[in-house]
Parts: structure tokens; C-alpha cells; sequence
């Protein structure tokens, strides 16, 4: 990865922690060194990092009120009663 | 459902799922399609679904993460299903990246906006990722799907552009406006590390 455009599409089609160890020390150290292209690109990389940890830890951040109502969950249990019956 | 339970573990039985596995499957479908209604029916068709294959489960990964697998290819299915939703901002007053950049370099601007703080030590605190949430909620329209696709589902370019019948230079410019939205939105909540 020597040129900026080999950069751009790197991080457009993949997260930057997906690519191999060697791809990645490349892409480091271009958009470490490279006054032009590199104030961008590592914001993109920071955007790359809290998407990765939203989502490993999603779960810590639900809230309590984000879940199915009692009524719902009643009717699925039913309707996945039935179905399996049915299945039988 | 009587003899699947007699021959399965506790956690494999179907009828036990809704109360196991409900909440968690519904607050990650909500997270990605965000109406409450799509979320509980998609929930809902994932129990339907993992009852129907459940005999290809071989049990080499836990049943929950079995069942978010259906359930993102729900969630995929609803976004590919829906009408492109373009509004008039979507084209227009979204400010267009710089042709002449991208075509020789491949970036919009050689001077992203600033943060206005220090974002890693912000991603040390629990606020900032509640923020984060509700900002990637706030996303609208074709832009949050794109977002959830490419980010948070982690999809490659070429599938997403099937599912929303774009091209990958409009998937480009979306996921640059989500970013920038989510960083105008992190600003405006004014997250500060201690």
C-alpha cells in the first residue's frame, strides 16, 4: 500500500483489523506518514474502531426498556406452539 | 415440541426460547430497523425459521448465536424488500465529495472536521457508547441502512449494493455522510472524558 488511492480502497472495502497482519502494518504506516491523505484516512480508521465495538458490546448497552412486552411474548410462545405442533 | 424436548438440551428446546432468547434477539433487530413492529416480526419469523431447520443445527456454536445468524438474514431481507427510500436531501444539499480528490486520491478532503475531543480516551466511557447508539439510531433513511449493513452486519460492498440497488460510489458517499452525521451527533451530546 504506497499510494493513497491503494488506502482509500482498502478501508472502503473492509475494516482495517480485518486485513492481514502485513496489509495492516502497510496501511499503518502510509496513513502514519503521509501528510496528505493521512488525517482523513485515520479518521476513517476511528470510525472503523467504535463501529467494531459497538457492536461487541451492544449487548452492555441495552436499556431496560428496549424488550418485548409481556403480550407479545405470550403470542409468540403460542404461535410457536401451534407451528411446531403443526409440524409434528 | 414434547419429543424434540425429550432429546435435546435444555437450551435447544424451542418452547423455551421466547423467554431465553426474546429480548436479546428483539433489542438487536430494533437496533437495525428501528421500528419496534418490523423488529418483533422479524423476531418472531427467526423462531419460526429455527424451528423449521433446526435439524441443521450441529450444535458446534451456542443456540442464541444460531438464532441472530437467522435473524440477520431477517433483518437483511427487510432492508432489501423495502422501497429505496431517496428524499430530496439524499442527492441534493448533502454536500458531494471532491471529485478531483477522489479520483486521484481517493479521499473527499485532506482535512476531516475535528472531533473536538479526544475520541479515545471518550471510548473508554460507557456514555460515549450509549451516545454512539443513539446517534447510529438517529440515522435516517437509506444512510442508516447502508450504515447497518456495512458497519454493523460487516458486509461486503458488492452484497449491500444488491440489497439497496445501488452502486458502490453512492455506498461510498453514503457511509461518508453517516460518518459525518455521527460525528456531528457525538459533538452535539457533548461527550467528555472526565
Amino acid at each position: 500500500m504506497f499510494f493513497c488511492k491503494q488506502v482509500a480502497n482498502a478501508l472502503a472495502k473492509t475494516n482495517y483489523e480485518d486485513l492481514s497482519a502485513w496489509r495492516k502494518m502497510l496501511l499503518k504506516t502510509h496513513v502514519n506518514l503521509c501528510a496528505w491523505c493521512g488525517p482523513f484516512h485515520k479518521d476513517v480508521m476511528q470510525h472503523q474502531d467504535m463501529a467494531r465495538h459497538l457492536c461487541q458490546h451492544e449487548e452492555d448497552l441495552f436499556t431496560s426498556n428496549e424488550t418485548l412486552d409481556d403480550a407479545s411474548k405470550e403470542s409468540m410462545k403460542i404461535l410457536l406452539k401451534n407451528y411446531d405442533n403443526d409440524q409434528a | 415440541m414434547d419429543n424434540q424436548n425429550q432429546t435435546q438440551p435444555p437450551a435447544v428446546r424451542p418452547d423455551q426460547w421466547v423467554e431465553q432468547f426474546g429480548d436479546y434477539l428483539y433489542r438487536y433487530a430494533l437496533l437495525r430497523l428501528k421500528d419496534p413492529d418490523q423488529a418483533q416480526d422479524v423476531v418472531q419469523e427467526t423462531f419460526l425459521a429455527g424451528i423449521k431447520g433446526l435439524e441443521q443445527f450441529s450444535g458446534h456454536m451456542d443456540i442464541k448465536y444460531w438464532l441472530r445468524g437467522i435473524l440477520r438474514h431477517k433483518i437483511v431481507d427487510v432492508f432489501r424488500n423495502s422501497k429505496r427510500e431517496i428524499g430530496v436531501d439524499d442527492l441534493t444539499a448533502f454536500e458531494q465529495p471532491n471529485k478531483v480528490m477522489m479520483t486521484i486520491w481517493g479521499i473527499p478532503t485532506r482535512h476531516p472536521e475535528s472531533w473536538g475531543f479526544d475520541v479515545h480516551r471518550a471510548m473508554t466511557q460507557k456514555e460515549f457508547w450509549i451516545g454512539l447508539k443513539d446517534c447510529v439510531t438517529n440515522l435516517k433513511g437509506i444512510t442508516q441502512k447502508a450504515f447497518v449493513l456495512k458497519e454493523l452486519e460487516d458486509m461486503g460492498t458488492e452484497e449491500i449494493c444488491k440489497v439497496l440497488d445501488i452502486n458502490p460510489n453512492y455506498l461510498w458517499v453514503l457511509i461518508y455522510r453517516a460518518r459525518k452525521e455521527l460525528k456531528s451527533c457525538l459533538k452535539s451530546k457533548s461527550i467528555e472524558p472526565d
